[in-house]
């Protein structure tokens, strides 16, 4: 358990960190900033015993991207939302998950397969840059926001599935 | 009760969920009304302090650059010097300045900040005008000891007034949220003779900003022959994604301009 714990505090540290000082400052094409640390809220485990504490934990997460960024409460939104969404979400593209509630599942494309990580990821962070980016602009102009919305997600899901696929290479080794 | 007590027990997770976003809604309509709680903004002490120091690091990288730009401003202010020692003018500029340096910054979201590494000690305060060599930044918005925040051109709520250089006729500038190149002039008349290149420059009107500082270019004028003022698109001059150095700026006679109008219209 507390290995679980130093696991996922360093991954938040180091995701923190890489988004602030380095993602902030990436702007692919003029206005596309990647949101890589959606990484840490998509790997944080999924059992059904402390699933309240991960709801405060991404709260917690998306104030911390606010706080850096002066858009007070929009990411933190975001991040409750589809940290709600990962559960059902999940069950309805893998059903059998339903049976294993006791353990600790991890998601990790080792055991769940390239292919439903990749729904599994674009999925969420669609959904994440969709509600972030209507917030954020904060009048109906749907065409702008979806625009937006495609071409930053996209570009976060590849960086979020590489992210993944090198992490399951290593951990083959 | 037992009932109710086991509802809220059954769906504990809906509930909480639902709790946690209406507090992060009650942030986002608390901060779009502009009475933002001093807490959790960019000049709070931790995230500022780690701005400052990433900026540190990352100003050493560009030193070559900053160099160069620092000594094309000393070469203009000499030149201004040795202008005014001739012409023996009183100082144009009643405008006192403070040199500051931008740590945090942003230009892709529709309304962008800027943190500053000087604050209340160094005598900044809210309201005080940002500009740069060659164009306007913002105006301060929070100030705490060591640092402040700034409210960027690039904010749907900026509001600048600017003149044609040419010809001295004014309107305002404001910016359209997309890219950060370009902003919008309103309220100038259909009349007045305009080109694609001329310069738009400060009016000085506010008490904000000095006058003539130059701030962009026309590059798209798309005026219809029956609309009653110009619609004119502008290029900054100031590459606001680069810029690291400005000068933070007051009226020196900002009080005193501020009473004699308003006993004026009394």
């Amino acid at each position: 358990m507390s290995n679980l714990i130093i696991k996922h505090t360093t991954r938040f540290l180091l995701f923190i960190l890489l988004q602030i000082f380095i993602f902030n400052n990436v702007l692919f094409l003029g206005y596309i900033n990647p949101y890589i640390y959606l990484l840490f809220i998509i790997l944080l485990p999924l059992n059904r015993s402390n699933k309240n504490s991960i709801l405060i934990i991404s709260l917690c997460t998306g104030l911390t991207i606010d706080a850096f960024q002066n858009s007070m409460g929009m990411h933190a939104f975001a991040c409750v939302l589809i940290t709600y969404l990962r559960t059902p979400l999940l069950q309805r593209l893998v059903p059998q998950i339903k049976n294993k509630t006791q353990t600790t599942i991890e998601f990790s494309i080792k055991e769940f397969g390239i292919q439903i990580c990749i729904i599994y990821t674009t999925l969420l962070v669609f959904i994440h840059h969709f509600i972030l980016f209507s917030i954020e602009a904060f009048r109906f102009d749907i065409l702008n926001i979806l625009a937006r919305t495609i071409v930053s997600a996209l570009i976060t899901s590849v960086l979020l599935i590489i992210f993944q696929f090198l992490n399951s290479k290593n951990s083959l080794k | 009760m037992r009932n109710l007590l086991e509802l809220i027990n059954k769906y504990n997770h809906l509930i909480l969920f639902i709790l946690l976003e209406i507090f992060a809604l009650f942030l986002i309509f608390q901060n779009n009304q502009f009475h933002k709680a001093a807490f959790l903004n960019s000049t709070n002490t931790i995230s500022a302090n780690s701005f400052a120091i990433f900026s540190n690091i990352n100003e050493y990288f560009s030193l070559k650059k900053s160099n160069e730009l620092l000594l094309m401003e000393n070469a203009k202010l000499k030149s201004l010097i040795s202008y005014k020692n001739k012409s023996n003018l009183k100082s144009l500029d009643p405008f006192q300045h403070i040199s500051a340096t931008i740590i945090n910054n942003s230009v892709a979201k529709p309304n962008n900040y800027l943190t500053l590494d000087k604050g209340r000690l160094d005598g900044i305060k809210k309201g005080m005008g940002v500009i740069s060599n060659n164009g306007v930044i913002g105006i301060v918005k929070e100030t705490s000891k060591y640092f402040s925040t700034v409210l960027s051109i690039l904010h749907s709520q900026s509001k600048i007034s600017v003149c044609i250089k040419k010809n001295n006729h004014f309107g305002s500038l404001q910016w359209d949220g997309k890219s950060y190149k370009n902003a919008l002039i309103y309220d100038i008349p259909s009349h007045v003779n305009l080109k694609i290149g001329d310069t738009i420059a400060t009016s000085g009107f506010s008490y904000i900003f000095p006058s003539n500082i130059d701030v962009g270019i026309i590059s798209q004028i798309n005026t219809e022959n029956d609309d009653k003022f110009h619609n004119i698109k502008i290029t900054f001059l100031e590459d606001l994604k680069e810029i690291k150095y400005v000068n933070v700026c007051e009226s020196i006679n900002k009080i005193e301009k501020i009473n004699l109008e308003k006993n004026t219209y009394e």
